[in-house]
């Protein structure tokens, strides 16, 4: 009598039960994260780390451009000097460096200096957008942004 | 407040909840 098949209908075309994909999902999206925290470790701890870091040191991955000082300023407006220095000092890894100059140039020195809104508007447009998207993690800093446009706590709330 | 007909009170309220929290870290700060 031939061997039955084991029901692998349901465990999808490689053979894995049905719940390992969703746990490969959250992994792979966790992925990131571990990675920044094993690099930040390691970049602070060992040789390889040391010599990594200084060869693209902070000077020479920030080679300033027109855009991301224009983006500094605006950032620096937003959020208020002493938080903006304060997120700065949070970021340590190179990825991150990159992440940072990107974002530094696309989204404050292109995006938020494009004209036609004046900030405190682009500002509104963020809180309401993050409220409809439910991403509180960027809400908080929107709202930060929105306060410091001169939005009031009554006026913000009201919408 | 305005939205709430548009996007839902859960999450109106979540951000009300949220914009709490950050006055409230703003006011500390100064």
């Amino acid at each position: 009598m031939p061997r039955e098949k084991p029901p692998y209908r349901y465990w999808g075309s490689w053979g894995g039960p049905p719940w390992f994909s969703v746990i490969l999902e959250v992994t792979a999206e966790k992925l990131p994260y571990l990675a920044y925290r094993i690099g930040a470790s390691s970049a602070d701890s060992t040789d390889a780390g040391c010599a990594l870091r200084s060869a693209l040191s902070k000077e020479e991955a920030m080679a300033e451009s027109e855009l991301y000082k224009k983006g500094t300023a605006i950032r620096s407006k937003l959020m208020g000097a002493k938080y903006a220095e304060n997120m700065n000092k949070s970021v340590s890894t190179i990825h991150h460096e990159e992440i940072r100059r990107l974002r530094r140039e696309a989204v404050f020195g292109m995006l938020w200096d494009r004209p036609g809104l004046d900030l405190k508007t682009k500002a509104l447009i963020c809180v309401v957008s993050d409220t409809a998207q439910a991403r509180w993690p960027e809400l908080a800093i929107h709202l930060r942004m929105a306060r410091n446009q001169g939005w009031t706590r009554t006026s913000s709330a009201r919408r | 407040m305005h939205l709430c007909g548009y996007i839902g009170l859960p999450s109106v309220r979540e951000a009300l909840l949220t914009a709490k929290e950050v006055f409230h870290e703003m006011r500390n700060e100064k």
